[in-house]
């Protein structure tokens, strides 16, 4: 047997006092292969992300210290080196990318400047950095790379911001490249753009890829072999096949059995007469470069759709494909530039005083972010209160609304007394469903409302969505960039880009045979397509 | 090119809409104050029958409607001629133009001092922070944000010029002092030292603390991570990346203190007789020399405005984000 490029033994990792486990990672164990792609995969917690900053020497040292076991590269244990030559093995030997691309990158640094720091760090001598840069640019696949590199950060979007993360991991040929999260925050498309740079770099130089991810989708797209992590602890290590298909450990089976599939069972026939009937809605932003002309930018362009009670209907497209907007229109967050929203026949976007209060009684939103959507310094029974106390609900009936709500969410009757950061991102979810429900809506409007949860706690939400819906016959308005979540919940979609409706149909007709070639092109790039083809449909998704 | 001189001259035109506002409503509120000029030149002429008093007001044209005294006076600003202030027995624009070169050291100084100093501290503090470093620093610029600039001041010169007699504690050059060239030179900023020290230690202050809690803020951020992943020493990762995003901040600051350049040392050359705008606007206030207040009052909103126009374009330079979007 070779030697392992890197090998991770007994790898423990302390919290710092008072938290609910005394390790973020205990007794790790971890080889990684020349010319192989390791992907560590777990939820939120589960430690993949520490294990690879403890790689790279990244960890926060006044929080996280490494308190057991040994990090054997090139024949040394990187956890005996220096600052000094940690320093020279990072970006040179182990390189790293992350997350958000967006923030990863100086602000105020031009991105050539930016790739070639690496270089110049590591003693590449001055004369021959420029054409190295502009040779790396091209590597991974930026346009037209002699005027990109001059650019600022924010002159790129998420996709070339990440490309520029690898130019820079990948300009020394690193023999160990660290990828946590690279594709989490790209719209689909991107994301397996990005996942095809990757590999094939990893192909082409033969470097080993250490892969953090949460996504089994990705993992079935890019991974060698497979590492489960569940709170810190590492449950199950072995090829992708093995794994993917023929989990063994109970977590890992759990986890795999929630991920989300597109469903091929035809959702249920909806009931006729729509409660909500958008008509050429249109949502112009205007700015103003310089002194040049007024520049618009149409978010959402002569969308029409209906949604009957009883019925969920989605709204999928990538980043700016204005699916947001639409909700915040509907609802009158935001005004509506053309066209018209109907709400059981009543003109939304002309209510005024009383009548947009009654309409707010009548039409609510469960927002994205569980952390940042409800006000941290009002204990959670108030949050939920605000509503129906706003639309003069006696305070006794407000408040036994609201315990049968927390009852109904699966949460206990003393979380009205808690704060929101006493509970964790999946309860809060449920707090927030319980807000909107408060005043006894019509229409739900779910922006991304499951796209910030763990998988298993998300497939939770989701059954809780569907329950309460068919309970109180809601028409609910599903946003989503997840195409396979949206295939679980919805009846009927629309496919949005750049603010124009590409498809719309029954879900099962959209996805499954998709008419445009934009759809395609979106069913193509969900990762783990191949892996889903193999799964056996699951009885509980065909609702 | 054509948008950033386009941009300029609206920028200009704006500025000077918002500095008519100013001279108009400062020549209004001066007119509400009780009493009208002529009462004070009367009052000290000592006589004040109610004849010298029409006469007087027709003399200066107090009798017309206050429309037309504020587009006389306007008009006057226009062509340079801020008025005549009778106490003093000159021009307005040449007392203040006697009086700005003192004030403009003093507060040029305690400016560069502040900002140098400050950054220096909160550099030194959030790059240790929690460590002495940053609790020495942390002490010493909550005393100096909390202590009021003027009693700072006399506890200055009560040790400093008193005490130990190591400085002068007041006035700008040595009482009957005929040294030129650089021994004048020298004999000014041995008088400088305590008023700048005195004013610049809150902004000395505000500098520190706000760059430490700037760079508590950037130290962690991804970018930052990312030049650690690539290997940066720890030199160019701080300079480079952390305190070039987290002086960002500084400089809006920056621009709020150097607006007030000339009319925010009025205590401080009150206390240690520095002869500068300062004194000028509290000895005008104290002696309704309206016209001096006045003048002195265009000046300085003047200054604020353009030290505004200089932040914003600054702005520009040291962030590129800021220009590609406006």
């Amino acid at each position: 047997m070779t030697t392992p490029l890197l090998s991770i033994e007994d790898l423990t990792v302390a919290l710092p006092g008072g938290g609910d486990r005394r390790h973020a990672i205990s007794n790790v164990t971890l080889r990684l292969n020349r010319g192989e792609v390791l992907c560590i995969v777990g939820e939120s917690g589960s430690g993949k992300s520490i294990t690879a900053s403890a790689v790279m020497g990244l960890l926060p040292g006044d929080q996280l210290k490494v308190t057991g076991g040994q990090i054997r590269f090139d024949g040394r244990n990187l956890l005996d080196l220096d600052e000094n030559a940690m320093r020279r093995i990072r970006g040179d030997r182990i390189a790293m990318i992350f997350q958000e691309p967006m923030t990863s990158l100086n602000p105020v640094m031009t991105v050539g400047r930016q790739i070639e720091e690496v270089l110049e760090t590591h003693d590449v001598p001055a004369a021959e950095r420029p054409a190295k840069v502009l040779e790396l640019a091209r590597a991974v696949d930026l346009p037209d790379p002699e005027e990109i590199v001059k650019r600022y950060p924010f002159g790129l979007s998420g996709g070339q911001r990440q490309r520029v993360m690898i130019a820079m991991a990948l300009a020394l040929e690193p023999d160990i490249l660290i990828a946590d999260e690279p594709t989490t925050a790209l719209d689909v498309t991107t994301q397996a753009q990005i996942l095809d740079l990757i590999r094939n770099l990893q192909r082409a130089r033969g470097m080993g890829v250490l892969f953090i991810t949460h996504d089994f989708g990705v993992v079935a797209d890019i991974a060698d072999r497979v590492a489960v992590m569940q709170q810190g602890r590492l449950v199950e290590e072995g090829p992708i096949e093995q794994v993917l298909v023929r989990p063994s450990h109970p977590y890992t089976q759990k986890l795999i059995a929630a991920v989300p599939r597109f469903r091929t069972a035809r959702p249920e026939a909806v009931p006729e007469g729509p409660l909500l009937r958008v008509k050429d809605l249109t949502k112009i932003y205007r700015s103003r470069r310089g002194f040049g002309a007024m520049r618009e930018t149409r978010a959402v362009d002569a969308v029409s759709f209906e949604i009957a009670r009883g019925e969920t209907l989605g709204l999928v497209g990538e980043s700016g494909s204005g699916k947001s907007t639409i909700g915040q229109c509907i609802l009158r967050l935001a005004s509506i530039d053309g066209g018209e929203v109907l709400f059981d026949g009543k003109n939304v976007g002309t209510l005024q005083g009383h009548d947009l209060l009654a309409y707010r009684g009548r039409a609510q939103m469960v927002f994205q972010d569980p952390f940042a959507s409800l006000n941290p310094r009002h204990r959670v029974g108030r949050s939920i209160m605000a509503g129906p106390l706003a639309h003069g609900v006696p305070r006794a009936e407000a408040e036994r609304r609201m315990n049968a709500l927390l009852e109904r969410v699966g949460l206990d009757a003393g979380a009205a007394s808690r704060f929101p950061h006493e509970f964790s991102g999946g309860q809060r979810q449920r707090i927030g469903i319980a807000r909107a429900l408060a005043v006894q809506p019509d229409l739900l409007v779910a922006d991304e409302a499951v796209s910030a949860l763990d998988v298993s706690v998300q497939a939770q939400v989701l059954d809780l969505l569907r329950e309460i819906r068919r309970e109180l016959d809601l028409a609910m308005l599903f946003i989503t960039h997840d195409l396979r979540v949206a295939s679980q919940i919805c009846d009927r979609v629309v496919v949005l880009h750049q603010g124009k409706i590409v498809e719309q149909g029954v879900v099962t007709d959209v996805f499954g045979h998709p008419e445009q070639p934009y759809t395609q092109s979106l069913i193509a790039a969900v990762p783990g397509r191949s892996w889903h083809g193999d799964q056996r449909e699951p009885e509980t998704s065909n609702i | 090119m054509m948008r950033i001189v386009l941009a300029v001259a609206l920028r200009l035109l704006k500025a000077a809409a918002v500095v008519l506002a100013i001279v108009l409503l400062n020549f209004v509120l001066i007119r509400l104050a009780p009493g009208d000029p002529a009462s004070v030149i009367a009052g000290q002429a000592g006589a004040a029958d109610e004849q010298f008093m029409a006469q007087l007001r027709e003399q200066f044209g107090l009798d017309q409607p206050l429309y037309i005294q504020a587009y006389t006076y306007v008009s006057g600003i226009l062509q340079g001629d801020l008025g005549y202030s009778y106490r003093q027995a000159m021009p307005v624009s040449d007392l203040i133009l006697e009086r700005l070169p003192a004030t403009l050291l003093l507060t040029g100084t305690a400016f560069v001092l502040a900002l140098v100093a400050g950054v220096a501290m909160g550099a030194a503090a959030g790059l240790n922070a929690g460590k002495a470093t940053d609790f020495i620093v942390s002490v010493v610029s909550l005393i100096f944000y909390a202590t009021p600039l003027f009693w700072i001041g006399l506890m200055a010169i009560l040790l400093f010029s008193v005490t130990l007699d190591w400085l002068p504690a007041y006035g700008m050059v040595s009482t009957g002092s005929r040294a030129t060239g650089w021994a004048r030179a020298a004999d000014i900023a041995w008088h400088l030292v305590l008023p700048a020290v005195t004013l610049g230690l809150f902004y000395t202050a505000v500098y520190a603390r706000m760059t430490r809690a700037s760079i508590l803020e950037v130290r962690d951020m991804d970018f930052v991570r990312t030049a650690r992943a690539k290997g940066l020493r720890r030199g160019p990762l701080i300079r480079r990346h952390i305190l070039r995003n987290a002086l960002l901040p500084i400089v809006t600051l920056a621009g709020i203190q150097a607006g007030q350049l000339v009319g925010g040392a009025i205590l401080t050359e009150t206390v240690f007789a520095w002869p500068g705008i300062g004194r000028l606007a509290f000895d005008a206030l104290v002696q309704r020399d309206y016209q001096v207040l006045l003048g002195v009052f265009l000046i300085t909103s003047v200054m604020v405005v353009v030290f505004n126009m200089i932040t914003d374009l600054v702005y520009r330079l040291v962030d590129p984000r800021i220009g590609a979007t406006a």
